[in-house]
């Protein structure tokens, strides 16, 4: 008899299958770990040292070159790792557990919780996230602590949506309404019926999530109202648009570029994999009728 | 009696748009009664959209009906608190269609079977166990289904596992929803007898509802025909299928095809489509397919009324002979 | 002449499981003007045939490992996608149970009726529409000039089979498959699309292959009935030898285990056990395990014997069928 397999386990051997989802995955793990020896201190990188003279092009001894003040621009996009990991951590963090009782709420109960919180969420989302930081930066201060609630309590409503949109699509399933005369709560049937089967949609909305928040940390920055006075993507390539112009000075804006773009695209491609292995329709594709 | 309906209606409000005018609502069951007895098999028949589903629904209260009463073992079911309305739940459990689907994907086919037990805080987790192993037993399904899951599984065996967690809690009445008509065949008939022989091992009563007359004459005891939200005909099984008295019934009957060569009825081919509950045609809903309707059926509607001892119709032109 | 004639087909599937076997050395053929019924539970290659047929089989997983399906003198496993594709439609139409899922929602039925005589058919657009028209009175769609310019969506399932006919039709083909279209259908619906398909029959020499799990419905519209379990065939004949002389104890459990309107049974005779596992066949015949009558005789393959001309059974014991079963 062959071992019997739930289907997680199931979509996870299929993702181990997956040569390029293993190697995005590995790419994040790395940036993971990356952040955590900083958080830590257990890697302590000489962001502020200066190592040599203004603008030295790549070499052996700094790959990426000099910024300005001499510092070693690849020492400071690693640093900056850190800085969108830790962007992309919290407000995930913030952001999941909001949407997915908000959405649960809704989906499960409906009626007028649920336009309570249809209506919560579209007036929310019609704030656009870059005037809801200005107007936070004025009152708790520029900073990565700013930059944390603004894109958290913006970005749930995704996954509100997307949890409020499967709860209405399973609450209408056999197996939930066998649980109803069987006489279990909601609680047992939110919990036990119908949320472990929208886990893992759960977990790809948070990927992209994560995603989003760095990319949307990189544009704060940017535009001056993201983080202040450390070494974080968005800071880099704001700093190095009149390098490059004026002076031909690439290797800033290439280093911090890549690094976004590197964990960008594994997150992506990680995300697709998991979609993949846990929809059935596509898993099942070579099961004949 | 074990279940009294009387007088159930459930009408579905439809939402209707900005500017157009308000949507009637559908009448799903409208006006239905029927009685079930202790062990007793009462076959709800009838065509996809007649109401059949919802009635029963309404009467394990999984949908609240608008209007009518239910009572089983002389509680009115709709007038319970939520707390006794968990209680009365022991008592009556539902099987789906669909085998499969019934199952939570996500738990192994040991927690489901377990679960009401758990629900109902029955017993401790060793006793639970064995009444899960003697329920499999039950059900004809080996003790190394415990800890698969449901996917697993060819759907006449998720069927039998949606019937061990019906019994799980020992109940009188089991409303089953059309639970062979996604199976294949030689499937069918395993199930069927597992159902015949579950009731009479455990004194048990079926509302069982299908749109498969066959199966449905093989295993009720009485049968209810119903069409477009009311009942037409109602009375015992084989009375009902050797000698149909509404004339839908008698249409349903001949037409349904039957694996043999010698057939003797003539076929009356029903023509046109089932009406919309939204908008049941007047008087008798079904004149618009009757092939003996009158002037008189599109004025008056015909009222379900005794025609024969233990059998009543609704319909004009069927004559009293009690 | 045969007008199909299909000769030791193998369609194999690779899963995760394994390799699936789901039709192994199929023999067939269709004449014209005749309805070939194939029936069978889930999983025994019934639909699956009528996809290579088709060409419409994804490839992969399926694989066909051999044989040959020839139409008219013409091997259609040896077509190209696009010879294929001339062919369907033109020779050959299908028709499938779920008529909801088979037609577009977002374009009227007139115009996908309209659309399906264009693509083969040089006319112009007045003439399709006419002819369209035609169609949709020939299958029995009440008000067709009202209904040409509705959507999916607002038509009955019945209906809806309808306008998948008139489809079909639309190019008079050869060979028409018609997999399941009643099962989805209410009873009395059902009983209309059958009458229909059935004065489409008389009315032409078109063939017809019906697959179906329905021995009721198998005995009101075949001529020839092929049955199959688990991938092979057990049985075949015409409509009076299955339904009459039913050889195999597989045909037998099946006519045994539907329950009749107009006959008395006290207890429904049951198959015992389950399909075999579809990647994991042992040799010798399928039906081994759920067998009453198996021996080891039954350990080695079976193979088709005529007991009367026409009627072929594969079974070692169909002469103890008389005996107790």
């Amino acid at each position: 008899m062959r071992k019997s397999k739930s289907l997680t386990q199931k979509a996870l051997t299929e993702l181990g299958r997956d040569k390029l989802a293993m190697i995005s995955f590995a790419i994040i793990a790395a940036y993971i770990l990356i952040a955590l020896l900083i958080q830590t201190n257990l890697l302590n990188l000489p962001i502020h040292d200066t190592v040599g003279e203004s603008y030295e092009k790549p070499s052996w001894a700094h790959i990426l070159g000099t910024d300005i003040f001499g510092r070693d621009v690849f020492i400071r996009v690693i640093y900056g790792v850190k800085i969108s990991m830790s962007i992309g951590f919290i407000t995930t963090l913030i952001a999941v557990p909001i949407g997915i009782v908000l959405g649960a709420l809704a989906g499960f109960f409906g009626g007028r919780i649920d336009d309570f919180i249809v209506w919560i969420y579209s007036t929310f989302s019609s704030i656009p996230y870059l005037l809801l930081l200005l107007a936070l930066a004025l009152v708790l201060g520029k900073g990565i602590f700013s930059v944390y609630i603004a894109l958290g309590v913006t970005s749930w409503v995704g996954i509100c949506r997307v949890v409020r949109g499967e709860f209405i699509k399973y609450r209408e399933r056999d197996y939930v309404t066998a649980a109803h005369a069987l006489g279990a709560g909601p609680l047992r049937i939110i919990f036990r019926h119908i949320l472990p089967n929208v886990l893992p949609l759960i977990f790809i909305n948070a990927s992209l999530l994560f995603v989003s928040a760095i990319k949307a940390e990189v544009i704060l920055s940017y535009i001056g109202v993201g983080v202040q006075g450390k070494p974080s993507w968005g800071n880099m390539i704001s700093d190095a648009k009149l390098e490059l112009v004026g002076r031909g000075v690439y290797w800033q804006f290439l280093g911090a570029t890549c690094a976004m773009f590197i964990i960008v695209l594994a997150f992506n491609i990680f995300s697709d994999a998991l979609r993949d292995s846990f929809d059935p329709r596509i898993s099942n594709k070579t099961k004949e009728r | 009696m074990l279940l009294t309906v009387k007088n159930l209606k459930k009408y579905f409000p439809q939402k209707s748009g900005l500017f157009s005018k308000p949507a009637l609502p559908i009448k799903a069951v409208d006006d239905c009664s029927f009685t079930l007895e202790k062990n007793e098999v009462l076959g709800l028949v009838g065509e996809s959209g007649c109401g059949k589903s919802t009635a029963g629904r309404c009467i394990l209260r999984l949908t609240e009906p608008t209007a009518g009463s239910i009572h089983f073992d002389n509680r009115d079911l709709l007038a319970l608190s939520s707390g006794e309305l968990k209680d009365i739940r022991k008592t009556m459990q539902i099987i789906f269609q669909d085998p499969l689907s019934s199952l939570n994907p996500r738990m192994t086919v040991g927690g489901i079977i377990e679960e009401p037990l758990i629900v109902h805080h029955r017993g401790s987790p060793i006793e639970r166990k064995e009444a899960v192993a003697a329920l499999l037993d039950k059900v004809g399904l080996p003790q190394s289904a415990l800890n698969r899951y449901p996917h697993e599984f060819s759907g006449g065996q998720c069927q039998r596992i949606g019937i061990a967690r019906a019994l799980a809690l020992k109940p009188q009445l089991i409303i089953a929803d059309e639970p062979v008509s996604a199976l294949d065949v030689s499937i069918q008939a395993q199930i069927i007898n597992l159902m015949i022989a579950l009731k009479e091992e455990l004194s048990l009563s079926y509302l069982f509802i299908s749109h498969d007359l066959s199966v449905v004459k093989h295993i009720s005891d009485r049968i209810a025909v119903m069409y477009l939200g009311k009942i037409v005909e109602i009375g015992p099984a084989q009375q009902i299928c050797l000698d149909p008295l509404h004339p839908y019934t008698k249409a349903l009957i001949s037409v349904i095809p039957e694996p043999s060569l010698h057939r003797s009825q003539k076929k009356t081919i029903l023509q046109g489509d089932i009406p919309s509950p939204a908008r049941p045609p007047s008087g008798c809903a079904f004149h618009t397919r009757c092939p003996v309707a009158k002037e008189e059926c599109k004025k008056r509607e015909p009222i379900l009324e005794e025609k024969r001892s233990g059998r009543s119709v609704s319909c004009l032109y069927v004559n009293k002979k009690v | 002449m045969a007008l199909l004639e299909i000769k030791d087909l193998s369609i194999q599937f690779s899963t995760d499981e394994g390799v699936l076997h789901a039709v192994d050395n199929l023999n067939l053929s269709v004449d014209q003007g005749k309805t070939l019924c194939i029936v069978g539970e889930s999983g025994c290659g019934k639909s699956v045939t009528a996809r290579a047929i088709m060409g419409l089989l994804p490839i992969p997983p399926a694989k066909i490992t051999s044989g040959s399906v020839v139409l008219d003198t013409k091997d259609l496993l040896g077509l190209s996608e696009k010879e294929m594709r001339a062919l369907r439609g033109n020779d050959i139409a299908m028709i499938f149970q779920d008529p909801m899922t088979s037609l577009n929602p977002v374009l009227t039925c007139g115009y996908q009726i309209q659309e399906s005589l264009h693509i083969h058919d040089k006319i112009t657009k007045k003439e399709a529409k006419e002819k369209a028209l035609a169609l949709m009175k020939q299958v029995g769609i009440p008000e067709a000039e009202k209904r040409f310019s509705e959507y999916p969506h607002q038509f009955s399932g019945g209906m809806r089979q309808r306008v998948m006919i008139a489809m079909a039709l639309s190019c008079k083909p050869k060979l028409l498959i018609a997999d399941e279209p009643t099962t989805a259908l209410d009873v009395s619906i059902q009983a209309q699309i059958l009458e229909l398909l059935g004065t489409l029959k008389k009315s032409s020499d078109m063939a017809m292959i019906f697959i179906t799990h329905d021995l009721g419905v198998v005995a009101e519209i075949a001529d020839e009935i092929i049955v199959l379990y688990a991938g092979t065939v057990a049985e075949r004949g015409t409509t009076k030898d299955i339904f009459n002389h039913a050889a195999h104890p597989y045909t037998l459990g099946l006519l045994e285990s539907v329950p009749h309107i107009s006959k008395e049974q006290e207890h429904l005779t049951v198959i015992p056990g389950t399909l075999p596992d579809p990647t994991d066949y042992q040799p010798g015949c399928r039906f081994y395990e759920r067998c009453t009558f198996h021996s080891d005789l039954c350990k080695k393959d079976p193979v088709e014997e005529e007991i009367t001309p026409g009627h072929r059974v594969a079974c070692f014991h169909y002469r103890l069928k008389d005996q107790q079963y």
